[in-house]
């Protein structure tokens, strides 16, 4: 109720600030005018009646600045002025408006654009893994290079059939793969992966299957053809 | 008045206004003469700090306004108590005697 109230009375005053200020006015014209009067029937000249009324209401702007000042509508009244200021000397000087609209809308792009491919890659989880948290990678390290190397495929047989802790183990490699289209070959890169990682990963396909034991028979090779849908 | 007026004490403006106004819808200068009359001329109230003071006590419902036409054709502006403003000075009234007896216990005592 109170709040309500708040929020009325301060969008009045924001909305109609002449209105807001006289009622201001003339509550304190009134109360001066009450407080010469009751002097005079103290006995007092008139005009000393006003002087001591005068002296102790104080000046009448000064009052009413105090009352304004102490509503809230206040402040958002001085952030709407300095807002129109600001426009305006923006406008202005439109060399130096367009140069910081540039500056900030590429500054703005280009973290947006780090963001968001920082989130994908090293906050988001592996989309559609079951569970990416238990998900581990092993690399082969050779001691005389710096940096891993690639495992044969008999390495990834014997970790494989080794692996203990692991409730599965599947690999993965790279290849230049043509895809042909109506006639015309694409060369791209694409991934070559043993016949179970998708169900080490825990991927379900929407539609469809992925690949059957049977069809992981030849190590290292894939299909000669794939028909894309 | 051989002894000179001070301003309210501090935090029981409101309490006074709400008592003055529970008596009759008053505007702002029949508030301060009452505060000062009744008080004896011991309070003073400053007109400005009567003026924020109504603003923010019609804000928060204690007090409504009401502009009414006087006889020399001036508007006045008329306060009167709501129900939370008569809640609020049973409230207040009630606070400021703890606290009035516990300074005056404090000061009476001895050694």
């Amino acid at each position: 109720m109170s709040l309500w109230r708040q929020l009325t009375r301060g969008a009045r005053g924001l909305t109609n600030e002449r209105q807001s200020s006289r009622d201001i006015s003339d509550e304190v014209q009134h109360y001066l005018e009450q407080s010469v009067a009751a002097n005079i029937a103290n006995g007092m000249s008139p005009d000393d009646a006003r002087r001591t009324a005068l002296r102790e209401v104080g000046n009448i702007t000064g009052v009413r600045e105090t009352v304004r000042a102490s509503l809230w509508e206040n402040t958002v009244a001085t952030l709407l002025t300095d807002a129109r200021y600001s426009l305006r000397m923006l406008r202005r000087s439109p060399v130096f408006t367009s140069v910081v609209v540039l500056v900030i809308s590429l500054g703005v792009g280009a973290v947006t654009t780090i963001f968001s491919a920082a989130n994908a890659f090293l906050f988001k989880p592996l989309p559609g893994a079951s569970d990416p948290s238990r998900l581990v990678g092993i690399d082969r390290i050779e001691t005389a290079a710096n940096g891993g190397t690639q495992a044969t495929y008999p390495f990834y047989t014997f970790v494989r059939d080794r692996a203990q802790t692991l409730s599965g183990v599947a690999a993965w490699g790279k290849t230049d793969l043509t895809i042909s289209t109506g006639g015309t070959g694409h060369s791209v890169y694409g991934n070559i992966v043993s016949g179970n990682f998708f169900l080490v990963l825990g991927v379900r396909p929407a539609l469809g299957r992925f690949f059957l034991p049977e069809e992981d028979a030849i190590p290292l090779a894939h299909p000669r053809h794939c028909r894309l849908a | 008045m051989d002894q000179p007026s001070t301003d309210v004490i501090q935090g029981t403006l409101d309490m006074l206004i709400l008592k003055s106004l529970s008596l009759e819808p008053m505007h702002g200068f029949g508030v301060a003469r009452r505060i000062e009359q009744i008080s004896r001329g011991v309070f003073k109230v400053n007109p400005g700090s009567l003026m924020v003071a109504f603003q923010r006590m019609e804000r928060a419902g204690l007090l409504n306004a009401e502009w009414r036409q006087t006889e020399n054709s001036r508007r006045a502006k008329f306060y009167s108590l709501t129900r939370a403003g008569t809640k609020q000075l049973g409230i207040e009234t009630e606070d400021w005697t703890r606290r009035a007896a516990a300074v005056a216990r404090l000061l009476r005592a001895e050694g």
